[in-house]
């Protein structure tokens, strides 16, 4: 069934990212980025990790926001007009990489490589989740149960790929749904938060995101993430902490 | 204010391995150099424990190969908690189990999970690899390169010394080789073997303290490092 534009009444979103501990002692800038933005296509989420060996990292993140702002704009606005065709979510993706090319212009590609993870919920209530490096993008059901879109890491951590490095939208993952079920919730990480969280916790995790800061005024909400992730538990945390949520109120 | 993440998060710190794999065929009994190899260990031990600068957590095992083919001596465990027992040096020199040995523990993220840096593997060894029933073999030929071009193994920094003037140069040489950043083959008589523990021990440290432990080393010379 086709949802309705008031679908996007009950959407959701909310961010934070902060400088990890060994970039603010390098006197380094986070370079971690997210953006969450509405209009009246779409709604959207998207969270990038520069790759910290880059020189041109918060840059690349920045721009990878941005790249994915402006490719839902376009696919988006097609997918409206053409409703009895199913506009390629590949072309999203190629879209993404054009653009953030462009957009990184004149700096190489190679210095500004950064992970994108986004989850986007169209007008007609379409649902599409896509990741591409580490970090972790989770669909978060009504009931609790988890959809993860992130492959399991084979090796270590630091290890990975993104703009920048991916020369196929094979090295994506994604998920579309036809709709976003009232009460879900999408969970985009960078890796400083994704690699410390316990998996089988996740679900209790997301819950617990909801209710303690989906509820907030938005500005005490940020206050409230962002002292969360300066003060994130794990002993010698080192990286740039970012999250996102794109949540459905029942 | 207590974290709210608290409850969902792991709670130790990221681990950095260090896995050691020594002879202790019964050459190894010549100019005491177990002893020394064990004293050297234990210092090594000693400097992770007082390191309070690292960031990573280093964890340490050691794979001995010897009588008995390859057998874990130290399970991997958290430097700061190894309570050290000296290996005796006994039997001839398995070296393929031993490479076998590691690559599985290293590929087992059960041992070592994901989100642990990159490992280091140190091979120390006086003599050539032998077979099952001690005679020279190359037998060590297909496990290491297994073990070297491993999905996970293929990505830990190697370091190897070779004591005296019998050992295999060839399997210490292939075990080093490749690396993004090139490592040196430390060769030692009994007199410096301790200084091969200290250069890898100053190596590792630097790497844990670093902004992201999972880069290659900076290849310091071992002779360019006072102590």
């Amino acid at each position: 069934m086709t949802e309705t534009l008031s679908t996007l009444d009950n959407l959701v979103w909310f961010g934070a990212s902060v400088t990890g501990s060994q970039h603010q002692k390098d006197k380094r800038p986070n370079e971690d980025a997210w953006m969450g933005d509405r209009h009246k296509l779409g709604t959207f989420i998207v969270v990038s990790d520069g790759l910290g060996s880059k020189p041109n990292a918060r840059q690349g993140a920045k721009t990878a926001c941005i790249a994915v702002k402006q490719a839902l704009r376009h696919w988006l606005a097609i997918s409206s007009k053409d409703t009895n065709h199913d506009v390629s979510s590949k072309l999203l993706l190629r879209l993404i990489h054009v653009l953030w090319s462009l957009n990184i212009l004149p700096n190489a590609e190679t210095d500004s490589a950064a992970t994108c993870l986004f989850a986007t919920v169209s007008a007609s209530g379409k649902l599409a989740i896509a990741q591409l490096g580490d970090g972790l993008a989770v669909l978060r059901e009504p009931d609790g149960s988890l959809h993860s879109i992130t492959s399991e890491r084979s090796g270590f951590s630091n290890q990975t790929t993104g703009l920048g490095i991916a020369q196929s939208t094979k090295d994506w993952q994604i998920l579309t749904r036809p709709s976003l079920e009232k009460g879900s919730a999408i969970f985009l990480a960078t890796d400083g938060i994704a690699d410390d969280l316990q998996r089988d916790r996740l679900s209790d995790f997301i819950a617990m995101l909801l209710r303690d800061f989906g509820t907030l005024p938005p500005r005490q909400r940020w206050q409230a993430l962002s002292h969360e992730l300066r003060e994130f538990p794990v002993p010698n945390h080192l990286d740039d902490k970012t999250l996102a949520i794109l949540w459905r109120r029942s | 204010m207590s974290s709210k993440f608290k409850p969902f998060t792991v709670p130790s710190a990221r681990m950095m391995p260090v896995i050691i794999l020594a002879d202790v065929s019964g050459s190894m009994q010549k100019q005491d150099k177990i002893g020394i190899l064990n004293r050297s260990i234990a210092s090594m031990l000693l400097e992770f424990t007082c390191d309070s600068y690292a960031i990573a957590e280093i964890h340490v095992a050691v794979i001995t190969f010897g009588k008995g083919g390859a057998v874990l001596h130290l399970p991997l465990t958290p430097a700061v908690k190894v309570q050290w027992e000296d290996m005796k040096a006994e039997g001839t020199t398995p070296m393929a189990a031993a490479f076998k040995f590691v690559h599985q523990m290293i590929e087992d993220r059960n041992i070592i999970p994901t989100r642990s840096y990159y490992p280091n593997i140190i091979l120390v060894s006086d003599g050539h690899p032998t077979d099952d029933k001690g005679k020279g073999s190359k037998n060590w030929e297909e496990p290491l390169q297994n073990l070297l071009n491993a999905d996970r193994a293929s990505k830990a920094v190697r370091f190897a010394m070779g004591i005296g003037n019998d050992v295999d140069e060839d399997v210490l040489r292939t075990f080093i080789a490749n690396q993004n950043t090139a490592i040196p083959l430390f060769q030692a008589d009994e007199t410096n073997i301790q200084k091969f523990f200290r250069w890898v021990t100053f190596s590792i440290a630097t790497r844990s303290r670093s902004a992201d432990p999972s880069q290659n080393p900076y290849a310091y010379d071992p002779d360019d490092i006072e102590f």
